[in-house]
């Protein structure tokens, strides 16, 4: 019966077809093809850092970096005195530190 | 050596560990990743990508689940990227060739033939594979896992990180899908 069922679908037939596969094995040297990738991205690193280390692209790195921190510094200037008197004359008013106050205050003393 | 010994030795970076993971290990890892992408180059690729990852990421590891399932689910998921990263390649030579550019169409990937079918079943085999690439991810991994590396149901849960219960059922409704496709598959060649 079972066997007339299985003839009935052909399609059973060929998903069975895996029965009693065996394991494919993998081709020999292969730790020595992982060891030797293994290698290779550790010198790609090594390479950068060997790349970020020579003299001339250090010093072009620095001169770079000194220049941008240069166009920083002079696109924005550091604002003008008459603000900083400004402010210390409004804090000077605001706490009474000024000559006249000072002299207002000594009047009413006894 | 037992598995907890052999982790200890591979986290203190012992080369003669690691030559026994890659050793004892190759060949089911060589076998879920050559019935998922059905190319050898490919898994033979991806199995020394599984190892180096391995490798790399042996601090983190947490054996809750065991060496071998750890190493079945980053054959897995390297597996099922790289069948991701073909498809798209797939669908943007589609485009490629709508818009008449030179994106030759690539024609549907020849034949496999896995060699550890016996020989009087390897054209059935062949079929097979041609149609278990029409499955989703999912179903095909359940199902290679199954037949190919004959893992039980609750091994496959583990790998895949599903209930028991969600693999039998994926397994079920993968069986169905073949099923169909083969079908539609001998009535389109009776046709012809």
């Amino acid at each position: 019966m079972k066997q007339t069922d299985h003839m009935s679908n052909p399609a059973d037939e060929i998903i069975n077809s895996l029965d009693g596969i065996t394991r494919a094995s993998a081709g020999p040297h292969l730790y020595t093809r992982i060891r030797a990738r293994l290698e290779e991205d550790r010198s790609v690193w090594a390479g950068i850092a060997a790349f970020l280390s020579r003299p001339a692209v250090a010093f072009s790195l620095v001169l770079l970096l000194l220049a941008a921190n240069a166009l920083i510094v002079l696109r924005n200037p550091a604002p003008a005195a008459e603000d900083n008197s400004d402010q210390l004359t409004a804090l000077a008013q605001e706490y009474r530190f000024d000559k006249t106050s000072m002299l207002e205050q000594n009047a009413t003393l006894p | 050596m037992n598995e907890s010994e052999l982790i200890e030795r591979l986290q203190q970076r012992e080369e003669a560990a690691f030559r026994q993971l890659v050793e004892g290990w190759k060949d089911r890892i060589y076998n879920t990743a050559l019935g998922l992408l059905q190319q050898a180059e490919d898994a033979e690729d991806i199995t020394q990508e599984v190892f180096v990852t391995a490798w790399r990421s042996l601090d983190g590891y947490r054996s809750e689940a065991g060496l071998t399932t750890w190493l079945y689910r980053i054959a897995v998921n390297k597996s099922l990227d790289l069948l991701r990263s073909r498809k798209r390649k797939k669908r943007f030579a589609f485009v490629r060739s709508i818009w008449g550019q030179d994106g030759s169409l690539e024609s549907d990937a020849p034949d496999f033939h896995h060699p550890g079918v016996q020989l009087e079943k390897k054209q059935e085999a062949a079929r097979l594979f041609r149609a278990i690439r029409q499955l989703p991810d999912s179903q095909q991994v359940a199902f290679s896992l199954q037949k190919l590396e004959g893992l039980t149901i609750a091994e496959i849960a583990v790998v895949m990180e599903l209930s028991a219960s969600a693999v039998e059922s994926l397994l079920h409704r993968g069986k169905a899908n073949l099923r169909k496709i083969l079908t539609t598959h001998h009535e389109e060649n009776k046709g012809t």
